[in-house]
């Protein structure tokens, strides 16, 4: 395939909160899985943002980096399983927000953490079909927000937005193959009406992941066959993160190396950042990758599927290797918020009508 | 048997920088045993640096007598030997300390 990633683009909030602040709050979990399930901090959503705005903010960085002018754009595929809007699409704010043209394509994806996988391989077979030059692709969530306080997912729950600008001009990395395994697993959902995650089983052990192995071993074994490869031909992996023991699963059940996979875990530091999460992990990547290094993303959605897939980084990842704002910046650039700033940030405090005002 | 000290002073020269891209973090060493001591292993930038003593707040700490730290870093006992037979323990995320275990040229005893 001629179509590749082009540049990306990376947001996070910049406030966290530590697994512990949230223990001494509701002591719901023994401190011992913190270490293992990797948990340390996660991401809370300022009182401006949502994921609208990082998947804004994400996606203006990768135009940026990209030096693919706007109207170049052809299409725009939002892709967030906490979409601010439950009917209108969240594609067409960015549209203005970024000054894109008006008669860019612009949609919603939505297929729980895999949205940004998914809106990735539809743009790009828009591309090779030659219905448009470039796409822009965002993978954003705020599965913090629709977490309620007191569940344990309350400890991984976060945020964030990888953006893409695919092309076939000058791509840093090439697109390589896809395969997909789908069938219905209700392990996490949100029905209509309703603003929290319900969790299909528990949060620890087997029945917390019971959907994961289910669909990544056939989509990373039918991406396996269908390219004749095998995992020693992979460097690095990004791979479902939603806690440290998913990627040990996932590295296990696929036969992959422990150093193809492990380094690029971001649980500890960033918590689950949903259509955001294994993305990050590939943008981490790719901050460091080197010509010739073909990587594989297995990115789960919860009753959604998996989309396994596979790059393969150019020369031109040598010119165009982003010089600031790389992943571990943006990891390190923190600041740290207690439990009740945390509610309040995230909207889960009743609040006064007359909040905004000083009468009293 | 080598001293700690120059187990933990060569750690540099057996670190895989090619293995730790953008894995930047701080480990400590917090020993006992036959010479107890506290070292501070910092990997930034895909470099890595010791410094004794507990000079910065570690994401990992990796306890247990000294000597067992010397057989691990001299190839003479696996590390994972060490710590499933609780030789050594890690407190910090699990990605974290396994992550950690291939970051090293190990030599090969016999």
């Amino acid at each position: 395939m001629e179509t590749g990633i082009i540049s990306y683009g990376v947001a996070i909030p910049r406030r966290r909160i530590t697994a512990q602040e949230i223990w001494d709050t509701w002591k719901n979990l023994a401190t011992s899985f913190f270490d293992l399930l990797s948990i340390s901090e996660r991401g809370v959503t300022g009182p401006e943002e949502d994921t609208l705005t990082l998947g804004v903010a994400a996606a203006r960085q990768a135009i940026e980096r990209s030096g693919v002018a706007p109207e170049r754009i052809g299409a725009i595929l939002f892709g967030s399983g906490t979409s601010p809007y439950a009917t209108k699409a969240a594609a067409t704010v960015v549209v203005d927000a970024l000054g894109l043209p008006n008669h860019t394509l612009a949609t919603d994806i939505q297929c729980a953490d895999k949205s940004g996988s998914t809106a990735l391989w539809l743009a790009a077979g828009m591309i090779e079909a030659g219905l448009v030059e470039n796409a822009l692709v965002i993978g954003a969530d705020t599965i913090n927000r629709h977490t309620p306080p007191g569940m344990v997912l309350e400890y991984v729950a976060s945020a964030g937005a990888v953006a893409f600008v695919l092309g076939k001009e000058k791509p840093i990395a090439t697109l390589e193959a896809w395969a997909s395994h789908s069938h219905d697993q209700n392990d996490y959902f949100r029905v209509e009406g309703e603003r929290y995650i319900q969790p299909g089983a528990g949060f620890y052990g087997w029945v917390a992941n019971w959907g994961l192995l289910d669909h990544v071993v056939p989509a990373g074994k039918a991406l396996f066959e269908k390219t004749g490869l095998r995992p020693e031909d992979f460097s690095k992996f990004a791979v479902p993160q939603k806690t440290g023991l998913r990627p040990l699963m996932t590295m296990g059940q696929l036969n992959l190396e422990m150093m193809q996979v492990l380094p690029y875990v971001l649980t500890s530091q960033i918590g689950d950042c949903g259509a955001a999460g294994v993305l990050l992990s590939l943008a981490h990547i790719l901050d460091f990758a080197e010509p010739g290094e073909r990587i594989g993303v297995l990115d789960y959605g919860a009753g959604a599927g998996c989309e396994a897939w596979s790059i393969v980084c150019t020369d031109a990842l040598e010119q165009r290797r982003p010089q600031q704002g790389l992943v571990v910046e943006l990891l390190d650039d923190k600041i740290m918020v207690d439990y009740a700033t945390m509610l309040k940030y995230e909207q889960k405090l009743l609040q006064s009508p007359h909040r905004l005002s000083n009468f009293y | 048997m080598a001293t700690i000290q120059e187990v933990i002073f060569n750690l540099p020269n057996l670190f895989r920088p090619e293995k730790a891209k953008g894995w930047n973090r701080v480990i400590l060493f917090d020993l006992q045993g036959q010479e107890p001591s506290q070292w501070t292993l910092t990997i930034q930038d895909s470099k890595a640096t010791v410094e004794e003593g507990k000079t910065k707040e570690p994401k990992l700490v990796i306890s247990g007598n000294s000597e067992h730290i010397v057989q691990m870093f001299t190839g003479e006992v696996p590390p994972m030997k060490l710590v499933n037979a609780k030789l050594l323990k890690m407190k910090g995320p699990m990605m974290d300390a396994i992550a950690f275990s291939g970051l090293w040229n190990l030599p090969k005893k016999g």
